[in-house]
């Protein structure tokens, strides 16, 4: 029989061809020949894509159960793209949607839990028994992954509980804890939220993003804590973070969160308030301008471009209210620090945030403006409060 | 007929092709070669392909000489993954027998010629899109090495891969 000049070629040639090919022939290259199924095998774990829409067909849980089984495939895995938005997702509202599988298929990632040394084991098995979807993922982000792109959508992120926990124990604590990811070379993050959640608190969950050593961008929805604290004694210093987007997080804990980058380029923010959260202390209608202020003037000598949003949400169109029931939006303070952010060359803002809701006559652009911008939007979010 | 400076490439098995400048540097290997040369007479050897292979490639070579040059390494990665369209031309062009076919991408290899490489391995990875493992075998003449029970274990392996 003579050679095959397929199998004859540089085994970068041959790595050439299998890039273009989609998933399904790539499974089919596994089963042709080792040789291969080898060099497929890279290409088809090098980046995994798992959708909400594959609910039923436990998509995350086979995955889980190859990696297990052999964890050579983790190490070629570099994005891991968890996608999906909770709005189409099979469940009653209030109650979490759960993975179903049966006994035989458990045994494994229960196996795995039960080899790590992390405290909050038994919770994690349980909640593996239990279906929950956090426990599943939080297994699969214990591989030994050898990660520089993470995207958790919602529908992957509703309970963040066992997430957060790992990630604290892989980037927080030094201590060994048998969860492998690599996350040395993890350079870009999205970690999305539910709007159904609002009333759990994930910021414990997300602040662990910030420990890591090389991730440059990072788009995160924080949710407002009651008390604002760091995994760690000391908060971390991160000086590798050139973009931040955040989400949810309001003006008072801005400023933790900003305050620990030391090369921050990038900052997109959007302020959120709304009126069925409200409280006394974080949740209010008052757009503090003084905190944001502060939070700004950490990175006044980094930041390049500066992206801020507002809006006022509603739950339901029926909850809208009528027009003398629109809540009363106010600022407090000035954003005095904009004059002095001398290298920010664009910036996107709420015209609100530059001149308050009444705005002086007197005022003018030039004094609230950084000296040498190029690229100004001024968007009319909030203006209905005018 | 143009000024333009020819040049003779040997093939080699020692035949002779004189080609315009601008042809001949679409292989980026000729282009740095005649960089550091200046202006040379002497016929360029090129040990690794032989007459036919040769001919072929300064056909494609001739046919491209204006193409603008591809876009930065990045753009082109993604354009990778996600199509495998060839120009109708190139189609007609590759359409050889599968030891030519592996001949001009090895040649486009050595040469440094980037966009007859990606037209080849598109040509292969076109070649074994949609067929079954077996129907692949056959196609490019591979043994299979795996067990039943290794298929079996395969399969399920990469399960989560075929969920749509």
């Amino acid at each position: 029989m003579e050679d095959s000049r397929l199998l004859g070629c540089p085994v970068e040639i041959c790595c050439s061809v299998l890039e273009y090919l989609p998933r399904k022939d790539l499974c089919s290259i596994c089963l042709v020949n080792s040789h291969l199924r080898n060099l497929a095998e890279q290409i088809l774990y090098a980046k995994i894509l798992i959708s909400s829409r594959n609910w039923q067909s436990r998509t995350l849980t086979r995955l889980l159960r190859s990696l297990l089984r052999r964890p050579r495939l983790a190490t070629y895995v570099r994005s891991l793209y968890l996608h999906g938005s909770a709005y189409f997702m099979p469940y009653d509202v209030g109650k979490l949607p759960q993975i179903r599988v049966s006994g035989p298929e458990l045994e494994e990632p229960l196996a795995f839990v039960a080899s790590t040394t992390v405290p909050y084991r038994k919770d994690w098995l349980k909640q593996l028994r239990n279906g929950a979807i956090d426990a599943f993922v939080a297994a699969l982000l214990s591989q030994p992954m050898r990660l520089n792109f993470l995207r958790i959508e919602q529908a992957f992120f509703l309970d963040s509980y066992l997430i957060g926990m790992v990630f604290r124990s892989m980037f927080c604590e030094p201590q060994y804890c048998g969860l492998q990811l690599d996350f040395s070379r993890l350079e870009s993050v999205f970690l999305g939220r539910s709007y159904f959640n609002l009333n759990e608190n994930n910021t414990a969950d997300v602040l662990p993003m910030f420990y890591l050593p090389s991730v440059k961008k990072l788009l995160i929805d924080v949710e407002n804590p009651t008390t604002f604290s760091w995994p760690t004694v000391q908060p971390p210093s991160n000086s590798s973070i050139s973009v931040l987007n955040l989400l949810y997080v309001r003006e008072c804990f801005l400023g933790d969160l900003v305050s620990v980058t030391k090369g921050l380029n990038s900052l997109e923010w959007e302020w959120m308030y709304t009126p069925e959260l409200e409280d006394d202390k974080v949740q209010t209608p008052i757009i503090d301008l003084k905190r944001i202020n502060k939070a700004l003037y950490h990175v006044r000598e980094t930041l390049t471009d500066l992206t801020i949003w507002a809006q006022c949400l509603y739950g339901y169109p029926h909850d809208w209210p009528m027009w003398d029931d629109y809540p009363q939006l106010s600022t407090r303070g000035t954003l005095r620090v904009m004059t002095k952010l001398d290298k920010l060359t664009e910036l996107t803002i709420p015209i609100t945030f530059l001149l308050g809701f009444t705005p002086l006559l007197n005022r003018r652009m030039k004094d609230v403006l950084p000296p040498n911008i190029k690229d100004l939007t001024m968007t009319d979010d909030l203006c209905l409060f005018w | 007929m143009s000024g333009e400076e020819m040049i003779t490439l040997k093939s080699s098995d020692d035949v002779s092709f004189t080609v315009e400048r601008s042809v001949a540097e679409r292989s980026i290997l000729i282009k740095h070669l005649l960089e550091d040369l200046g202006t040379s007479t002497e016929p360029i050897p090129i040990p690794n392909v032989n007459e036919p292979v040769l001919n072929k490639v300064i056909e494609w070579s001739i046919h491209h000489k204006n193409d603008p040059p591809s876009t930065d390494d990045n753009d082109s990665e993604n354009n990778r993954r996600r199509t495998t369209d060839i120009d109708e031309w190139d189609q007609k062009f590759m359409q050889v027998d599968q030891e030519m076919l592996f001949e001009i991408i090895l040649a486009a290899n050595y040469l440094d010629i980037k966009p007859l490489l990606d037209v080849g391995c598109k040509t292969v990875a076109n070649m074994i899109k949609g067929k079954s493992p077996e129907e692949i075998r056959k196609t490019f003449n591979i043994q299979n090495d795996f067990t039943p029970e290794e298929e079996d274990q395969i399969r399920r392996e990469n399960e989560w891969a075929e969920d749509r």
